[in-house]
Parts: C-alpha cells; structure tokens; sequence
C-alpha cells in the first residue's frame, strides 16, 4: 500500500498547485496532508499487528500484557 | 466586464493534466486499500478464527483486527468519494472551459476583440468620423447585435467554474480524516457520500428498485467502473439488497453494512433492549462465521446476499458465487428458523453442495447452493409432537404468501446476474418453507427453477403440481416414513399433500426419519438432494 499512498500524496500535491486560484483554502492541498497522514498511520498500525502475531507464533516466553501492549491504542 | 477577471485568463489557459492524474491515482489508493482490507482477511484474521484463536490475547487480537479492517473499510469509502470529487472537479471544469473558449472564438469570429481580463471589446463597424450620419447609430447597433451574449457567456463559463471548484473544496473540507474511527467512521461516510453524489450527478434515486432483477442487472451493466465504485461505496445498503446485482459486489456492500450495524450495536451496548442484544449476538456470530471462511478455497467461499434484524431477523447466504456456478441451489427453510440460527443453516447448504459436488463433473467447485431466509418464518418446535407449540403462523398460508414474491425476485435475480450459459437451477425446500416454495411459483413468473425439491411438506399451497410452474416431471417430493409433521399438516391448510400421488409430483426416495433427518450425513436421502442439484435424477432405492 506504501506506493499507491504515496502517488495519491504527491499528486494531489501536484493539482493543488495548479488550482491554487480556485481553491483559495487550500482544500485540496489539504486532502494529501489531513488524508496522507491518517492514512499512513492507519498502514503502519498493520506492522504493529504483525510485530503482536510474530510474538505469539515464534513460541518465545512472553506474556499477555506483552502482546496487549502492540494492539494498544484501538 | 466579467464578474472575476483574473479568472477567466486562468480558465481559458487551465491545465488539467495534474487534477486528471490525482484522480487516478486515488483510484489506484481505493484498490490498494481494499487489496489491504481483504488481504488482512485472508492472511490474517481468517485463519486465525478458523484456527480457534482462543484467550486474553486474542481477544485484544481480533478486536484490533476488527477496528483495523473495519478502518479499512471506511478509508476505502473516502478515498473513493475523494476520487468521485476530483474526477467531477475535472469534468466540469473542462467542460466550463470548452464553453469560455467556444464563446471566445465565436466573439472573435464575429469581430469583436476580446481582451486578457475577458472583456469583448464593441465592434467598430462604421468610420468614426461618420458619427454625425443618421445611420450610423443603426449600423454599430447592427454590427454590434452579439455583442451582450458573448460576454454574457464568457461571464456564466467563468462563474460555473468558480461555482464548481468552490463546491469540490467544500466537499473535499467535509471528508474529513478524523472520521476514520471505527464506531464513527462508516456511518460518517455514508453521509459525505449523499452529498458527493448529489455534486457528481449520481443519486440513491437512480438505483433501481430491485422489483425487476434483469432492469437492474442491465442498470449496473451500463455504468462505468468509476459509478459502480460509488454507487457501491455510497450507497451499500441499496446495492447490498437489489436483485440482478453481481453477487461479489452485493456481499461487499451488506458486509459494509454489517460492519455499520456492528459498530451501532457496539456503540449502544449499555442500552440495548431485548431485541436488539439478540441481534447483535447474531449479527456478531454471522460476521465471525464469514470472517472464517475468508480463507476457504473459491467454491466455499461465503457470500453474504442480504440480512435484515427486525421481527426475528432474516439472512442470505451464498456457499461458492451462483454467478459463475453451473448449477445453483437455493434452499428454503422452515419453521423456528430465524437470524440467529442461520449458521445451522450455512452448515446445510454446505452440505448440500459436498453431495452435489460427488455428482458433478467438476465437483464441488461447479456448485452453488444459497441458504435463503427471508422470510418471516413461523415459529414452531417440531422436535416431537409432545414438544409441539404451535402458533397461529404455522397454520396458514399468510407468511408464506408474504414471502413468495421476495423469493421470485431473488432466484429471477440469480438468473439476471448469472455469467455465461444459463446455469441448472433447483429449489430445494423444508417444511414450511415448501409453502413459501409453492406460494411463490404458483404465480407472477413461477421460480424459473429447472429442479424442485421438498422435504417434509405440509403443502405448497396448492392442489395439484400443475398448479406450479415447475414441470411436475421435476418436482420431487420426500417424506420420512415417520415425518409426523406431513402426515398431521398434508392436505389440511397449506395445501394439497404433495406426497399425494393425485398431486402429480415426482416421489423422491428417502432413508432418513422424522421431521429433520433429510441431511443426514451417508444418507441416501441426502445423496439425492445432491443428484437433483447436479441435473442428475434421484437413486429410487438405496445408493448405487
């Protein structure tokens, strides 16, 4: 996901730029910050729910709380 | 002089190249965010819940997943209105500026100048020198005679632009990132969309009614890629429910409003009535089961066509895509069935398609068979006649009645939507659910089914097969020697007793007993419901 999100960032960026006279807010340039960054937190958080699996399946010695710790904050 | 002359320069000279490749691009996110979603499916929490994932870590686990999925879900929502809003931005916008550049050339081809800031300039048609003539006034008049429609139209260009890229800002301000909250989020969504949709020209007024399966299958098949990613991200609960619809983008779209309903129910679990804790317990465990099957192989794939939570909850459920199979079941069941019972019911349509599979060419994978429940059943314990509580519903035909129409538009849908050659098409039922059958193919269109089955049938409301459209050679009637329940039902008030040889039906050989045996497993009976699906007819004695 980490390409697509990335060309939808940046060109959104790009037509922000060409349509600043008609968007004098900055709406759109706002979509590729606002949306960019939820979005890329929303894809990071995945990693974290690998990192909370792999604990559980590679057979180590850990506790719950360990991996209640990497689903925190949902 | 134009209403913003600074931008009519803009619009006559505006690029589009970058607002046409953002466009795309979010399309391109949209797909990449459901390939996330239903990939975390199939690798993730699937296997884990078919895996029995079970104690405190898993709990925080799979609600996680949950919210993780469920986020997903209302990212890819956004992002396809995002999409719908820069695609209509574009469109409109270049269409604003074909009407300023045609009005331009016509002033200029007329004679007129028109200046950097969109002003046209008056003809000078007559030598000023002549001012004093008596007919000069009349000849610039003349020469002049467009001159108020062509700035009039540089004017309303501009202004449709200015009005357009205001209103995409606005929309664009209001999908707002800090809805991408799991209990928030889906219902957040929906609401930016009505409003997305009302800018692009695309309406909930425009979705069929579902009362014509193959209109509406023609509806769907005439709209781009792009309407069918809005429509379907937009408007979930209508095209989750229509009939004629793919059977893919149907199950995607009730899914959505499963994961709705769930994070409504989640919201108000302090509140919860009677009712609607049961439902949320049975919308929890149909999500659970479906979840489970993500990452079944394709012909045991789930495919969830519709549910409904009032009275005693109703649900549709495809094992394997009727689209594609070459044949297709739909099984009725019967009485005391209801929501919270529809994974018994998944169970038998399994089965169903396992002893079907064993007589088909292609196995399993050509097979389909969809548990039907949508209908309000009547509620009745058949599990021995001292056990028997009996309700008003049981003894008549209304609820039968009631459902039948619902039951021709879905199988007439499954034929609109179906890939390919016409595929074999039965209808199995029990029980009540056999009046429900004969209710609904003794009028309008019939089923359009090429089989018919009925187990344990108190009557299907009718007095003779060839009251029903299905061929009387194709209607196959089963009863258990001791089913108690079409002994003590047939020929009182659901119908004719179709076990009746007056009644004109083909008997179907079975093995099993009582009310409920119909599926049990090494069963002939069972065997032969299998026959009938795969096209073949039923074994008249014990297996061969």
């Amino acid at each position: 996901m980490h390409g697509p999100l990335r060309t939808a960032i940046d060109d959104i960026a790009a037509a922000a730029s060409a349509f600043r006279a008609w968007d004098d807010q900055g709406r759109i340039a706002a979509v590729g910050t606002g949306w960019g960054d939820a979005l890329t937190d929303l894809k990071d958080h995945l990693a974290e729910h690998a990192k909370g699996l792999r604990l559980l399946a590679d057979g180590h010695s850990i506790t719950d709380t360990d991996v209640r710790d990497c689903f925190e904050g949902w | 002089m134009s209403d913003v002359p600074e931008l009519f320069a803009q619009l006559l000279r505006q690029d589009f190249s970058d607002l046409e490749a953002a466009t795309g691009s979010w399309q391109k996110l949209t797909e990449a965010l459901d390939d996330a979603r239903t990939g975390s499916g199939k690798r993730v929490s699937g296997p884990l819940h078919k895996a029995g994932w079970a104690g405190v870590a898993a709990h925080y686990g799979f609600a996680a997943l949950e919210a993780t999925e469920s986020k997903f879900r209302t990212a890819q929502t956004n992002a396809q209105l995002i999409r719908t809003v820069l695609s209509t931005l574009s469109t409109r916008m270049q269409a604003a500026q074909r009407k300023l550049r045609h009005a331009v050339s016509d002033a200029e081809s007329a004679g007129h100048t028109v200046t950097e800031d969109g002003w046209v300039e008056p003809r000078q048609a007559v030598d000023p020198a002549y001012h004093n003539d008596p007919d000069y006034a009349d000849a610039q008049q003349r020469a002049n005679a467009g001159l108020g429609g062509f700035r009039a139209r540089i004017d309303a260009a501009v202004a449709e632009a200015r009005r357009v890229s205001s209103e995409a800002a606005e929309l664009l301000h209001q999908i707002d990132p800090f809805d991408l909250d799991k209990q928030y989020g889906g219902a957040q969504a929906a609401q930016d969309a009505e409003r997305v949709g009302k800018f692009a020209g695309l309406s909930r007024d425009d979705i069929p009614d579902g009362k014509h399966p193959q209109r509406a299958a023609d509806w769907w098949a005439g709209l781009t890629a792009e309407q069918r990613a809005f429509y379907a991200a937009a408007f979930p609960d209508e095209v989750g429910r229509i009939d004629g619809l793919p059977t893919a983008v149907r199950d995607q779209a009730n899914r959505t409003v499963l994961d709705m309903a769930l994070n409504d129910y989640s919201l108000r679990e302090g509140d919860l009535g009677y009712h609607d804790r049961d439902s949320y317990r049975s919308l929890a465990a149909l999500k659970d089961r479906l979840d489970q099957e993500d990452t079944a192989p394709a012909h045991k794939r789930l495919y969830l066509l519709g549910f409904d939570t009032s009275k005693d909850g109703r649900a549709i459920v495809a094992v394997g895509n009727p689209d594609t199979a070459r044949h297709t079941a739909v099984n009725v069941p019967g009485t005391g069935n209801q929501l919270n019972s529809v994974n018994g019911q998944i169970n038998r349509a399994a089965k169903l398609q396992r002893a079907a599979g064993h007589s088909s060419d292609g196995g399993a994978a050509d097979v389909a068979v969809v548990s039907w429940l949508d209908y309000n059943a009547p509620e009745a314990n058949f599990d021995s006649v001292k056990e028997l509580e009996l309700n008003f519903g049981i003894a008549t035909q209304g609820r039968a009645q009631d459902g039948a129409e619902d039951l021709r538009d879905f199988t007439h849908g499954l034929r609109a939507a179906h890939e390919g050659e016409r595929s074999h098409l039965t209808v199995l039922s029990h029980s009540y659910g056999s009046t429900v059958v004969g209710a609904a193919d003794s009028a309008g269109g019939g089923l359009d089914a090429d089989d018919m089955v009925v187990v344990g049938s108190p009557g299907m409301a009718a007095d003779r097969a060839d009251q029903l459209h299905i061929d009387p050679e194709h209607l196959y009637v089963g009863t258990a020697k001791d089913d108690w329940v079409s002994d003590t039902f047939g020929d009182t008030t659901l119908g004719a007793d179709p076990k009746d040889p007056g009644f004109g039906a083909q008997r179907m050989y079975v093995d099993t007993g009582g009310h409920g045996g119909y599926w049990d497993d090494g069963s002939t009976s069972l065997e032969n419901q299998g026959r009938i699906i795969s096209g073949l007819t039923p074994l008249r004695g014990g297996s061969s």
